[in-house]
């Protein structure tokens, strides 16, 4: 038990070690690709605390990720860098916000009604960012710097290199990581895999249910707001796409691709889908054809995603498993 | 130690769709009691129990808790008036380590006792100590069953219902499983049983209510129901 403990730290520490180096081999291009990734990291585990952890397949993660986006961008002043001090927390409160309105709603379902509502709900918001000039409408909306960490007039960081947001965006990845995984191992992450086996059985020992579902939601949706923000400051724009269906299903296809319920899994599972369309479009003009077969496969053939795979090649001691 | 009693149910009546499961039921659990709910297959016992626990509606009647009206309230709540329901099929969370299963239910009593705290759970239950660190599906039947008991215990419950607790489970491990309910029971902790072991159920019971078609049809003490063998031909099928 401890080996595997050490044996996961070691591997953890390995990776981050690993990306810490980026910066240092690869070109401009893929520095920007593995800021990309690693912000989209945050929103796969964050949507693995519903699928995962909590039983809730959310078809609409992306509303959370545009939210905090177009508050980040909303808050942007035109002539100077934005305080990340001041507009970070609130972006991630206006996406905690949104997630509170819609969860409110949302938990009265549950299964594919579930799916369908937050769909909905993220079409609305898609719609809102669309249709309305105070948003940009369709053309979205430019934000002209890089934000900077300033206490009143002092600038403790400058976020402007490519560098030092990759490195920045890195950090807040393995502290929603960190923060999450004790999340779900807290008594609360073990209350809401238990409501994701049996609802009715945890009523029945006396939680209530809903609550716990509104709450995981809305955690979810705070680091989705993160990540968002992140993603907008990155690519200096956001728009509308962000927060389209086919946006929460790339995402729900990282969680799957990763392999639901582990964290860890669905960061993979952003790295290997950006890699995978990056390299499929590189080859051809159809990678949208290929990256279908590509998801087809890993669902026939590895149905707990990668992490499934790492687990039926590192299996601890087998014949601990005995049987009655 | 009041002469409240914990639960008391006034004309029952459950509907699934149209068809009419319980008539007029009427039940009344003290403190300390044990009751045998008896009756074939289909004649309203797990109906009662699920209507007690709010899963099942009532369409009339009324359930009282500690002298509160219950009636149709969430389940929940009603966990939370310090019932616990170890149901038929276990419903042990497979995802879960037992160590898991056990501490996320831990709760103070409703007079805020800890006496099921989980070193006495697992006394009682020593099988369940070698198994601390393996997951919720990876148990036996029985060993199932003792952590969905052992779960119950440590909400630290008035009135313990137990459904069909040693269903499916073989002889020796089901001796293993009364002999855990007879400790449980010799705390003072009130018990509510289904089951279809009628010698040994009406050994452990004090009260034995027997269940025809979603009405009571006999009512009195285990003993004497013991003795009334053909009572048990009538109503049992044995």
């Amino acid at each position: 038990m401890t080996g595997t403990a050490k044996l996961r730290m070691a591997i953890l520490l390995a990776v981050i070690a690993g990306l810490a180096l980026v910066p240092f081999v690869v070109g401009e291009f893929y520095l920007l690709l593995m800021t990309k990734i690693a912000a989209l990291a945050i929103l796969a585990i964050s949507l693995d605390l519903l699928l995962g952890y909590s039983g809730m397949i959310s078809f609409g993660h992306a509303a959370f990720l545009g939210v905090g986006a177009y508050a980040g961008a909303m808050l942007a002043p035109e002539y100077e860098a934005a305080n990340m001090l001041i507009t970070l927390p609130l972006s991630i409160a206006a996406a905690t916000l949104v997630a509170f309105l819609i969860g409110v709603l949302a938990i009265r379902t549950s299964g594919i009604y579930f799916i369908m509502v937050t769909l909905a709900f993220a079409q609305m918001a898609f719609y809102v960012a669309h249709d309305t000039p105070f948003f940009g409408g369709s053309d979205g909306r430019l934000i002209f710097s890089k934000p900077q960490v300033r206490l009143g007039d002092m600038v403790l960081a400058d976020l402007s290199g490519n560098e030092i947001y990759y490195y920045t965006t890195l950090g807040f990845l393995i502290v929603s990581y960190l923060c999450l995984t004790m999340i779900v191992r807290s008594p609360f992450g073990q209350i809401i895999q238990g409501i994701k086996s049996n609802e009715q059985r945890m009523r029945a020992l006396g939680f209530p249910t809903d609550k716990y579902r509104l709450a995981s939601f809305v955690i979810a949706g705070a680091f989705a707001g993160l990540a968002g923000y992140l993603l907008a400051y990155q690519a200096e724009y956001v728009s509308p796409a962000m927060l389209g269906w086919q946006q929460s299903g790339l995402l729900l296809m990282m969680v799957i691709l990763g392999g639901s319920g582990t964290l860890w899994g669905p960061a993979v599972g952003a790295f290997l889908l950006i890699a995978v369309e990056e390299f499929l479009a590189d080859l051809t003009g159809h990678w949208m054809g290929l990256m279908g077969l590509f998801i087809v496969l890993i669902v026939i053939f590895l149905p707990h995603g990668l992490a499934g795979l790492a687990a039926r090649i590192y299996r601890p001691t087998e014949a601990e498993v005995d049987d009655d | 130690m009041s002469t409240q009693p914990i639960v008391d149910i006034r004309d029952l009546h459950v509907h699934y769709g149209s068809s009419h499961i319980l008539h007029g039921i009427n039940l009344t659990i003290g403190a300390g009691e044990c009751i045998c709910l008896l009756g074939r297959n289909g004649m309203g016992k797990t109906t009662t129990v699920r209507s007690l626990f709010g899963l099942a509606q009532p369409s009339a009647g009324n359930i009282t808790i500690f002298g509160d009206d219950r009636t149709g309230v969430a389940s929940h709540i009603i966990a939370r008036q310090g019932l616990a329901l170890v149901s038929e099929n276990r419903d042990i969370f497979p995802n879960l380590t037992v160590m898991e299963n056990l501490v996320m239910a831990a709760r103070v009593s409703k007079s805020g006792s800890r006496e099921w705290s989980l070193e006495k759970t697992l006394s009682t239950f020593p099988k369940l100590t070698e198994r601390l660190d393996h997951m919720g599906d990876q148990l036996s039947g029985g060993e199932q069953q003792m952590l969905a008991i052992g779960r119950a215990l440590m909400t630290n419950p008035e009135l313990l219902v137990l459904d069909e607790a040693t269903e499916g489970l073989a002889p020796m491990i089901r001796d293993e499983i009364w002999s855990m309910v007879r400790a449980i029971r010799a705390t003072g902790m009130a018990t509510l049983i289904i089951d279809k072991n009628i010698s040994t159920l009406l050994d452990i019971s004090d009260r034995a209510i027997i269940l025809e078609k979603g009405r009571i049809v006999y009512e009195g003490s285990a003993q004497e129901l013991a003795k009334k063998t053909e009572l048990h031909a009538r109503y049992l099928g044995v």
